[in-house]
């Protein structure tokens, strides 16, 4: 069963529909990526799961079945707007946004201990939260959202704010809770990064779904009768399919005819003892398929 | 409700860590023992130093002439003598007035006791001299009429003790000293109007740290913004009245204090019934406003935007203050007993008429009802408006904005 079900869900605010017949599931133990440019409706449609806001229209599921006071403990959420109480300490502000989830005043005191100690935080815990740099409050942002270990954790550009060191250490940490088992939903801009943790994505744009599904399987539909060869020689200066053979880099990229099959041109390649170093279907990168998909809509617009 | 609990928690430790709030408790009432304290000082200090002689530079010699053509004065007593230098005429006393043997000369007419007229004269005018003062004539008069019958002399020289009573309550009222009877209610109403406005903002103030610092968000992932209102609703009202304690026992101490040294305030205190009443008036009275101002706070994206309707919200409260004569005079008049039980006016108002004359229980309770309905109605109002798509809008916020989201409609 699937950790969430999103189902057609709509939402208008006066007269701009925010979300536009939305639907997707998020797969238990798995990082599901939650694309779209700025103003796509990525952050309405994660509000909604959340139950802050209601749909017009449709309905979600989450952790099998309507969103209750109860579910929401087990689920731990960093908002793409970071903030955390300026004017107290850093340790009695994650203790309280902590206790909100329902641990017990120890439990939450010692959760939080650990994990600033692990963020390299503890130092700072008796500092008002706006002595903190920018770093350390993003981190402290993270250690709320992770505190009371929960099933599903939903994280709003991650890594923003984050020095290489940091966002690597919050790679990691998000890798290991899903080895856990936890449900993670990634929205992030950072394509590279979606690419290297995400099992899954949805793309939305203008409030619609555009994409949805695994990442491979995306790439491989947007890729193009393209290959990339990188043979030991020369090519020979014909072969059957290839309209225009283009050099990058150290290799060459071939254009295919669109009745011939990646297969087919390999076994020219094998026929005319050309020995190869490097033989691959030219995929897009999700970098490429955001902007085709966006623009593309754009247009249509 | 465990969850209200942990945010009514979290509001009382983060005033208990707030410098301003911590200020705000103990150093108003400091300042009043200060005021009190400087104003005692400066009393005595006017005691010694403007007597009208003193300001006038009448002491350089402090003796008065008098000459009494009535032939009322026959005998100026033991006190006045060397003070008082009477002459035979009007001449011999005005050469001495010139002289600057004596600093003023006082001239009974031979009809006095069918005009009471009595001259003045002295060498120029100043104002500080106290021109119009008749004494010690006046009292060398009474003196002369009555000193056969001390007892009555007394009286004359105190003419009455006045004590009021009123038929709703057999309470003896304090003395009718103007002054004295407007101190006490003013400065009590003051202290609640400040109470209730001061702590209903805390709850504006509040809100709106939590926009500002972009919480309100991850708030809402954990706990209903009913929840929230509520937590904070009793968390601060709950340092609100530490807050009304500790005022109105400094009130209390300082006058007691202050009545040793400042004779005004003398025999002056705050009844029991005062304490009682005010409390409850208090909580109903921050409940009504800090429930406004929640909603305030849910709606406006900023403080600066909030202020124009804050002013408008608060303005019920200072209303009683524009009517504070009538309160505190006719506290028994159709306008004192309306402002009294109007919800929004009643808690400033019924604490000035309490602290002005005795209120019968019925109003007191009937004010109470009124309010206790008044704000289970603002309550209601106001959580319609403290949700998630108000507590996350930017939107620009004005008055229209508010009526609108009143009625249901934003």
């Amino acid at each position: 069963m699937a950790t969430i079900q999103v189902h057609e869900i709509t939402k208008r605010f006066g007269h701009q529909t925010a979300v536009n017949q939305v639907t997707f599931n998020v797969e238990p133990g798995e990082i599901f990526g939650l694309l779209g440019p700025n103003g796509a409706g990525k952050t309405t449609t994660i509000r909604i799961i959340l139950d802050i806001f209601k749909p017009d229209s449709g309905s979600v599921e989450v952790l099998g079945g309507k969103m209750t006071e109860e579910k929401k403990n087990r689920i731990g959420y960093l908002p793409e707007e970071r903030g955390l109480y300026q004017d107290i300490s850093l340790e009695m502000c994650l203790n309280y946004l902590v206790r909100l989830k329902g641990l017990k005043p120890s439990q939450a005191a010692q959760r939080v201990a650990d994990l600033m100690k692990q963020f390299d935080l503890y130092e700072h815990r008796k500092k008002k939260v706006k002595e903190l740099s920018k770093g350390m409050q993003q981190k402290a942002q993270i250690i709320a959202t992770l505190a009371h270990e929960p099933d599903l954790i939903i994280v709003d550009e991650p890594f923003s704010g984050l020095d290489p060191v940091n966002t690597q250490m919050v790679k990691d940490l998000l890798r290991e809770e899903r080895n856990k088992g936890r449900t993670i939903i990634m929205s992030t801009h950072q394509m590279h990064q979606v690419e290297e943790l995400c099992d899954r994505l949805v793309l939305i744009n203008h409030g619609k779904v555009m994409l949805y599904g695994k990442i491979n399987e995306i790439r491989r539909n947007f890729a193009s009768h393209k290959v990339v060869v990188h043979p030991l020689g020369e090519l020979p200066a014909y072969l059957p399919g290839v309209l225009q053979v283009e050099q990058v880099n150290s290799g060459y990229l071939l254009h295919v005819d669109t009745g011939t099959t990646p297969q087919e041109i390999l076994k020219s390649l094998v026929e005319a003892n050309i020995p190869l170093e490097k033989f691959e279907i030219a995929m897009p990168t999700l970098d490429d398929i955001f902007i085709q998909v966006v623009t593309a809509q754009g247009e249509e617009a | 409700m465990n969850k209200t609990w942990i945010v009514l928690r979290h509001e009382i430790n983060t005033l208990l860590h707030s410098r301003s709030f911590l200020l705000g408790v103990f150093l108003f009432p400091a300042l009043g023992f200060l005021i009190l304290l400087g104003v005692g000082i400066l009393q005595k200090n006017m005691e010694i130093y403007t007597s009208p002689e003193a300001l006038s530079g009448e002491a350089q010699s402090d003796v008065k002439g008098l000459v009494d053509y009535s032939g009322i004065i026959r005998e100026i007593p033991a006190e006045l003598k060397g003070r008082m230098q009477p002459f035979n005429d009007e001449e011999s006393g005005l050469q001495a007035l010139e002289a600057g043997k004596i600093t003023v000369l006082f001239v009974v007419s031979e009809d006095y006791l069918k005009t009471g007229k009595v001259r003045r004269i002295s060498p120029r005018r100043n104002p500080f001299s106290g021109d119009f003062r008749a004494y010690p004539v006046d009292w060398l008069i009474e003196y002369n009429l009555f000193k056969d019958r001390p007892d009555l002399l007394q009286r004359l020289v105190q003419p009455m003790n006045l004590e009021e009573e009123t038929l709703s309550s057999k309470k003896s009222r304090r003395d009718q000293n103007e002054l004295q009877a407007f101190a006490i209610p003013y400065g009590t109403s003051m202290i609640f109007y400040l109470l209730i406005f001061w702590n209903s903002s805390l709850m504006l103030s509040s809100v709106n740290t939590e926009k500002k610092n972009r919480v309100i968000e991850i708030l809402l992932t954990s706990i209903t913004p009913h929840e929230i209102m509520a937590g904070k609703m009793l968390g601060l009202g709950i340092m609100g009245l530490f807050q009304t304690l500790i005022w109105l026992t400094a009130a209390r101490l300082a006058l007691s204090f202050a009545g040793r040294s400042i004779s005004i305030l003398q025999g002056l205190q705050i009844p029991q019934e005062i304490l009682v009443w005010g409390i409850v008036y208090f909580l109903l009275g921050y409940a009504v406003f800090s429930s406004m101002m929640a909603s305030i706070g849910a709606l406006a994206p900023n403080l600066r935007e909030a202020s124009q309707v804050t002013i408008l919200v608060a303005l019920p409260l200072y209303i009683p203050f524009l009517f504070l004569n009538v309160l505190i005079f006719r506290p028994d008049s159709i306008v004192s007993v309306a402002l009294s039980l109007f919800p929004l006016t009643s808690p400033v108002a019924m604490i000035t008429r309490l602290s002005a004359t005795a209120v019968p229980f019925w109003q007191l309770t009937l004010a109470a009802i009124l309010q206790v309905l008044t704000a289970w109605l603002v309550i209601r109002m106001a959580a319609g408006m403290f949700r998630a798509q108000n507590l996350l809008s930017g939107q620009t916020f004005n008055l229209k904005v508010f009526i609108k989201a009143l009625a249901g409609k934003a």
